[in-house]
């Protein structure tokens, strides 16, 4: 008689049982039935074994690891709360940051991990289809620790208690909806390289390392926290996203145009997306980290520069208007800033004109511009305001058809013209901000003449109404709390008391 | 280069056409170079409105005609265009006479 020996499995047999020994062809119904989506696109897939996972993480370790974060992550989330974290934060100026992360990001978390959950269930090969469970799950799990580490911010400051209503109806969160939309309504693959490539891996350091790094330097702790634990989920998923278009080139010449059509999208969209963070960096933070044009030289001049560098051997080059993004890095979060300062009646996030120190600091930073075209801007903003008349534009913007962001941007290489374009599509005509803008329209018009564009939405009765104050409420905001300049706010107001001499007394 | 879809004949509605805005047209107008003003505005105005009405009126109203440069502009010194060709547009008459279409991005220079 013979017993059966269970000898401990190595990483690799462990891994290949856990992965690919799950997989199977079905044979009931044919292989392209049940997975109809993962050929449309025009991607030719020979041999999905090829893809191989980096990481080699297998679902018992992925739930051990995570565990151990989660356990972190809720010991320092609780003793936040206990101890009034947020009354160490550099001022409440700085809680517009997290209101933009909560409103913006992590809603996009969220959809993510749906679109990834879509994802998995679309892909035949067994690797992609593990690796995006997994992904699908830290999204979730991204979005879920936002929510619980912000949600101490919920209870002291305005502006953050509806975030999933305001994500659907928010004008300007309009954004990064469109944004995410566009790609969880593409095939699998574009999916893929619109999230995983462009986003996680050519784009994501200029959106986790401004607000963590500002988080740090502001005082908020738990943003810090939260980010940490994801950290290490972001760093599995870029190396993904590298290993999915390379995967996707090596399988078929005939996949190269394909994909770069969807880089020089994406590479657009996130970039236009991104806009709003460099506002947050430029503007929104009391304690500067680094400027936008400093965060665009390193992660995407450089570091960007490298990858597309690696990646000219499979006939990939660097995305359209990539050199136009170069061009605005010194323009476009002043032109951002000015645009949501004068619509300030509109928006769930506090604004304010920059004090003399943030100006010198601007300056500074943008030797060749700020000076010359936005100083005098703000200097007379500042003066109206002094004058007990700050400006205000009730009238309604002109919103580009594809990233959804007020016209507000200038021709590239000429500061004094905004700019504008326009295609005709059926008969109708519409309006983008920018060459980028137009050729995404221009690739799919079908898609994105169908886009709610909130001002149009308004003009049609769509979005509550007729007052200012019902539309505000349709919103999912508070018109007396939520909405407006910063001066004069219940948040600036509360902060004031809060920091009031012998309050910090009495709660010692 | 028509959309990559799933179905055949994939395509949908435009939801900002004429006939949803309940017998208005929009505009986008744009001050060429105005400092403050950061980007075009969308006007709702009805197609029967006269050029000359639309300077008196929505467009004085609006955030334009609130900037203390409104009412030194030389308007015989302003020059307009239409979707990017030149426009010279006749203040008697209307938007749908002078062939201003919904939609038009027009750009006023002062």
């Amino acid at each position: 008689m013979t017993t059966a020996t269970h000898r401990k499995l190595g990483l690799k047999d462990k891994y290949g049982l856990l992965t690919r020994g799950l997989g199977w062809d079905t044979s009931y119904v044919p292989m392209d039935r049940v997975f109809p989506h993962d050929s449309f696109e025009g991607i030719k897939i020979h041999d999905w074994d090829r893809w191989e996972d980096p990481f080699r993480v297998t679902m018992d370790s992925y739930w051990k690891y995570q565990a151990e974060k989660e356990r972190k992550l809720y010991a320092v989330i609780d003793a936040f709360a206990q101890h009034n974290g947020h009354l160490n934060v550099s001022d409440a100026r700085y809680i517009n940051a997290v209101k933009l992360f909560i409103t913006g990001i992590t809603p996009l978390e969220y959809n993510a991990h749906r679109g990834f959950a879509m994802v998995g269930r679309s892909m035949r090969g067994v690797g992609p289809r593990i690796a995006c469970q997994m992904q699908g799950i830290d999204e979730l799990r991204h979005a879920q620790t936002q929510m619980h580490s912000m949600s101490h911010y919920n209870r002291h400051f305005n502006g953050m208690h509806s975030w999933p209503k305001n994500f659907d109806r928010m004008w300007y969160l309009s954004v990064p909806k469109s944004f995410v939309n566009d790609a969880m309504s593409a095939g699998p693959f574009e999916f893929l390289t619109a999230i995983s490539f462009s986003f996680e891996y050519v784009l994501t350091n200029l959106l986790f390392m401004p607000f963590m790094s500002g988080a740090a330097y502001n005082g908020d702790m738990a943003t810090v926290t939260f980010g940490f634990s994801a950290q290490s989920d972001e760093a599995r998923h870029m190396t993904l996203g590298l290993e999915c278009i390379k995967f996707m080139l090596e399988q078929d010449p005939d996949n190269l145009p394909i994909i770069q059509k969807w880089l020089d999208k994406w590479f657009w969209r996130g970039y236009r997306l991104l806009g709003l963070v460099g506002v947050m960096l430029d503007y929104m933070l009391p304690k500067k980290v680094m400027s936008w044009r400093e965060g665009w030289e390193q992660y995407f001049e450089k570091n960007g520069g490298a990858l597309f560098d690696d990646l000219a051997r499979y006939g990939i080059r660097k995305p359209m208007h990539h050199e136009t993004t170069v061009l605005e890095k010194e323009h476009v979060t002043h032109q951002l800033w000015l645009m949501l300062c004068q619509y300030h009646w509109g928006l769930a996030l506090h604004t304010w004109l920059p004090s003399d120190e943030e100006m010198d600091w601007l300056s500074q930073q943008y030797p060749n511009t700020f000076d010359q075209h936005y100083r005098p801007r703000f200097e007379q903003l500042r003066a109206l305001e002094a004058e007990g008349k700050p400006f205000t534009n009730a009238s309604l913007p002109c919103l580009c058809q594809t990233c959804q962001i007020p016209m507000c941007f200038t021709e590239p290489g000429d500061p004094t013209r905004l700019a504008h374009r326009s295609s005709l599509f059926q008969d109708e005509r519409f309006i983008f901000c920018s060459d980028g803008c137009k050729d995404v329209f221009d690739g799919e018009p079908e898609k994105y003449a169908q886009a709610r564009l909130p001002v149009q939405q308004l003009l049609q009765g769509h979005l509550g109404g007729p007052e200012l104050a019902d539309m505000i409420r349709f919103w999912g905001y508070d018109p007396a709390l939520d909405i407006g300049r910063y001066e004069g706010s219940s948040d600036q107001q509360r902060w004031a008391q809060a920091k009031a001499p012998g309050v910090a007394a009495r709660a010692a | 280069m028509p959309v990559i879809a799933l179905e055949p004949g994939y395509g949908g509605i435009v939801r900002d056409r004429l006939e949803d805005f309940n017998g208005v047209q929009l505009l986008f107008i744009e001050w060429a170079a105005h400092p403050l003003i950061a980007c075009p505005i969308t006007l709702p105005v009805p197609p029967g409105t006269r050029f000359g009405e639309l300077l008196s009126g929505a467009l004085a109203q609006s955030v334009f005609g609130q900037q203390p440069d409104w009412p030194t502009v030389d308007w015989r010194r302003a020059t307009w265009r239409m979707n990017d060709a030149p426009f010279v547009p006749d203040l008697d008459k209307t938007l749908a006479e002078q062939g201003v279409p919904h939609k038009a991005f027009l750009t006023l220079t002062t």
